[in-house]
């Protein structure tokens, strides 16, 4: 465990590092500038020019980079300018919605993803055939659409759940858990229909192998055979899945952020890359790298917990 | 200006027009109309979701919603003024009845407008159209919960964008106050004057007893002071202030102004509409970083920014003051909540499961407000067309004979474009200003006709019978670009083929417009007061949208005419700018474009005015 974590460590840092030059000078190439951004276009030259002045653009890249980087090494990672706020209180409040949406996600399509596909697998027949064709749907529905279907049927048609907004649980637990049950749905539905595939098809190929004609001329239960055994053995590629689903929801969750007024880092990455707001640009790309090592330390160890050959 | 390619549709930003003294120049709104901040935004609304087609659409609808929607955010994106004719107003009961229930809603080209123009004092006159929902007897609120397609840029008032006023104006009062009417009244100043016949020294006199909400008092310290912040704060507005050259206070409740060159609108300059008026405590002024988010907010408002529940981007919280020195008139709930929605599909759902209480929107959102019976409120806004930058031929000789600037304007058929892309919400226009605002007349806008072999004639007699090639910068935001081919398509009628430059960003866009290249631009611009407008479009010193600095001797003689007169005598020379403007085609404008109001069935005061485009949220209160 100690050379895992020496490892993700090693490779943590430059990879921080990597992602933040990179950001920085992709973001200075895109054209337009905050200046104009904040001023708009009645603003004379001369007011612009001085705009652009005293927030430094016209420093030299480098000179920017380096401000930004020791600053942040101080734990200073700026003030957005387009809403004036702190970039670190600005991760502090919209990190908590985009976790909590992210992981409830996960967790609908790892619960649907695996039931359905054991079920299918498992007992075969007219049901494998009736997931093979849900999960091509889900996969082929995009989750904007499918959101607001669910809003249509389960807020307006049917005043279940609120349509939009998102409550801090510290404020409310019954209304948080409440706002995110459509926002997960949405997410975790559409996202399951890959893990019902890969778990059908791991689960069929475990169960063609010869350790589980072994197991059932023993007289082990079915039951035993599939959870204790064969889901074991056909997780592994499972949670690969998972890690990967979980990184690309973490930035992918603009859409659905907008669609159920989410205040997470999706939105405010699109907004902060709209208005050339570099530091906040810099803050996200800083935290979703950290995320992303983060999650990969996580199924690392889990492999390390699925299978033992994997334990170095 | 607000630029199409701006992101932030919303506007409480609006600044009207019309005290006593400067009634003719009725309209006006958005002086500035610019904050070109995340511009992408306004790009995500092309993929917005169309719900429905709303069921008294014409035909041709289906086609024009996707530009509808785009074109439309324009229209509130922009932070221009509003116009009159055509205005609607509607509860949806109202739609289904086929009528518009709005006071004063008035026929295409109705007198309203003409009467307004030819004099009456704008809205104050009660003659112009406006949209309004309904009204009733206030009941104390609760909550008023707001949404917004755009956060605010800045939560200072010296600095905030025009689009984005009413993130300020809810906790700073300004020295005046523009109504919903679009009269300009008394606020923190309880009176003002010119103090010459030339528009170049004005005085105000100030209330008495007022405290900011960090206790310190309001004087004319305190409003000089702010005025001098504001003025070199570096917001897009301080540029409105640049001619006062000194501010002196007599006494602790008189404030004098002196400019150097007349400005005829200090009244409305002043008031919430554009920031800059609205009036921060000294302690703010010697340290403006309390004057962020992060803070509360330190003026004389009906409500004070609440930071704990405040996250920026997201949602602003205000709590009513609760030593507020006009309860009655404008604090009608506890708590305002501006909650931030960019996803039209989300504010719309918002508003009908009653999250929200009102939303400014747009087309796509029309069916499902009129299915859920919300209260709908419209009036026209921004003018789309083409700014035709190089008028002196420099880089394009055939634009600067006058003929073929002329010829362009006969040969587009505005009446189509305008249902193409608004439907019955657009209104076509071949002048800059809306019916009921300055300088507009029925003779400039009755000049250009649809009419094909006039155009051709006149190419003929300009040397280009065969047509010419023509470049346009366009911003593929907003529905500019959409607006844009519909009017090249046209133009290629009588020959004319017009080339788009396309660009991506607000700054590559203004960069295009004057680096005297490009000789025509895809604009879509407020329609404001023509003294306003003269620094914005036309004027050789205009910031932006005059590119090729085209200086016409005539014209600039009749704008400072103008900003020096009062009255009658100043409409009759902003309507003979604008039939310069005309005549010599300037510009090649095709259809205003609307700014639309939703709200919930029992919400009162909800109201916009060719004088005052933009609803303000201190006004709305509850019924029931």
């Amino acid at each position: 465990m100690v050379k895992l974590l020496r490892r993700w460590l090693l490779t943590s840092i430059p990879l921080v590092l990597l992602v933040s030059v990179l950001t920085f000078v992709l973001a200075a190439l895109v054209p337009g500038d905050a200046a104009r951004a904040i001023l708009g276009f009645n603003a004379t030259e001369e007011t612009y020019q001085n705009l652009r002045s005293t927030m430094g653009l016209d420093d030299p890249l480098p000179v920017r980079f380096w401000d930004w980087f020791t600053a942040a090494l101080r734990g200073d990672l700026g003030t957005s300018i387009t809403n004036g706020d702190t970039v670190s209180h600005q991760i502090a409040v919209r990190i908590g919605p985009t976790i909590a949406l992210t992981v409830g996600a996960i967790v609908i399509a790892t619960v649907v993803g695996v039931g359905l596909g054991l079920l299918s697998s498992w007992r075969g027949g007219w049901l494998g055939k009736v997931v093979d064709v849900v999960s091509l749907l889900a996969m082929a529905v995009p989750a904007y659409w499918f959101g607001l279907l669910l809003v249509w049927v389960l807020a307006i048609a049917l005043p279940i759940f609120p349509a939009t907004g998102y409550v801090s649980p510290g404020d409310d637990f019954v209304m948080w858990f409440q706002g995110l049950v459509l926002p997960w749905l949405t997410l975790g539905i559409t996202a399951s229909a890959p893990i019902a595939k890969q778990t059908r098809d791991g689960v069929l190929t475990e169960l063609n192998k010869d350790y589980v004609t072994v197991l059932r001329s023993r007289g082990v239960p079915e039951r035993t055979i599939v959870f204790k055994h064969v889901l074991r053995n056909a997780a592994t590629p499972v949670v690969s899945i998972l890690g990967l689903m979980f990184i690309g929801l973490l930035s992918g969750t603009v859409l659905v952020e907008a669609l159920f007024v989410i205040p997470g880092v999706g939105g405010w990455a699109v907004e902060a890359t709209q208005a050339h707001d570099i530091p906040a640009i810099q803050g996200i790309a800083v935290l979703l790298t950290l995320l992303v090592v983060a999650v990969n330390l996580v199924i690392e160890v889990l492999y390390g917990l699925l299978n033992p050959k994997v334990r170095t | 200006m607000k630029p199409v390619i701006d992101a932030a549709p919303h506007g409480q930003g609006g600044a009207s027009f019309s005290d006593d003294a400067l009634s003719d120049d009725a309209l006006s709104h958005g002086a500035q109309c610019h904050g070109a901040q995340s511009h992408g935004a306004r790009s995500d609304r092309s993929h917005r979701s169309h719900n429905a087609i709303a069921p008294h659409r014409v035909s041709s609808r289906r086609r024009a919603r996707l530009a509808t929607a785009a074109l439309a955010t324009v229209a509130l994106v922009v932070a221009g003024c509003g116009g009159s004719r055509n205005a609607r107003s509607s509860t949806a009961e109202n739609n289904a009845a086929g009528a518009g229930a709005g006071a004063g809603a008035a026929p295409a080209g109705g007198s309203a407008a003409g009467s307004a123009a030819a004099g009456s004092s704008g809205a104050a006159g009660g003659t112009q159209a406006a949209s309004m929902g309904i009204t009733g007897t206030p009941v104390p609120g609760d909550t008023l919960t707001v949404g917004a397609q755009a956060p605010a840029t800045s939560v200072n008032p010296a600095t905030v964008d025009t689009a984005f006023v009413q993130y300020t104006y809810t906790a700073y009062d300004s020295l005046t106050f523009r109504d919903s009417d679009g009269k300009i009244t008394p606020m923190l100043a309880e009176s003002w004057k010119y103090t010459d016949d030339k528009n170049t020294g004005f005085e105000l006199k100030l209330r008495k007893g007022l405290t900011f909400s960090n206790g310190e008092k309001l004087d004319a310290a305190a409003v000089k002071g702010s005025l001098e912040y504001a003025k070199g704060a570096g917001g897009g507005n301080g540029v409105l202030l640049s001619s006062v050259t000194s501010i002196t206070t007599p006494d602790p409740q008189t404030v004098q102004l002196k400019l150097s060159t007349p400005n005829p609108m200090l009244p409305e300059i002043l008031s919430q509409s554009y920031g800059i008026g609205q009036i921060i405590a000294p302690e703010a002024v010697k340290n403006p970083k309390l004057l962020t988010v992060q803070s509360t907010s330190y003026g004389i408002g009906p409500y004070i920014l609440d930071p704990k529940n405040t996250v920026a981007g997201d949602h602003y919280s205000y709590n009513a003051n609760p030593d507020y020195y006009a309860k009655d008139a404008r604090q009608h709930y506890k708590k305002i909540v501006i909650k931030v929605i960019k996803e039209p599909a989300a504010a719309i759902n918002a508003l009908t499961t009653k999250q929200i209480d009102v939303l400014p929107g747009d087309p796509s959102q029309l069916p499902q407000a009129t299915k859920s019976k919300m209260q709908i409120v419209a009036l026209p806004f921004v003018w789309v067309g083409f700014n035709l930058l190089d008028r002196d031929g420099m880089v394009s000789k055939p634009l600067g004979n006058v003929k073929v600037r002329r010829a362009m304007n006969f040969a587009v058929d505005r009446d189509t474009i305008t249902k193409a892309l608004l439907g019955e919400y657009g209104t076509p226009t071949s002048t800059i200003t809306v019916p009921g605002g300055g300088g507009w007349s029925q003779q400039a806008a009755d000049y250009y006709s649809y009419n094909v072999d006039k155009a051709k004639q006149l190419l003929s007699e300009a040397g280009y019978p065969t047509g010419f090639d023509l470049t346009c910068a366009v911003v593929p935001f907003a529905g500019q670009d959409t607006a844009g081919k519909a009017i090249a398509g046209q133009l290629k009628n009588i020959g004319i083929n017009v080339t788009f430059k396309t660009l991506s960003d607000a700054q590559s866009y203004v960069t295009a417009m004057n680096d005297k290249k490009t000789p025509c631009a895809v604009v879509g611009y407020g329609a404001q007061p023509m003294w306003l407008m003269g620094q914005g479009l036309f004027l050789p010193t205009a910031t932006v949208f005059n590119g090729f600095k085209t200086n016409a001797p005539d014209l600039v003689k009749l704008y400072n005419q103008a900003a020096a007169a009062s009255g009658q005598e100043r409409t009759t020379l902003n309507q003979q700018m604008q039939m310069y403007l005309v005549e010599n085609a300037w510009f090649l404008p095709a259809v205003f474009s609307p700014v639309f109001y939703f709200a919930q069935p029992d919400i009162g005061g909800l109201k916009v005015s060719a004088s005052a485009p933009t609803a303000s949220l201190l006004d709305l209160y509850n019924t029931k």
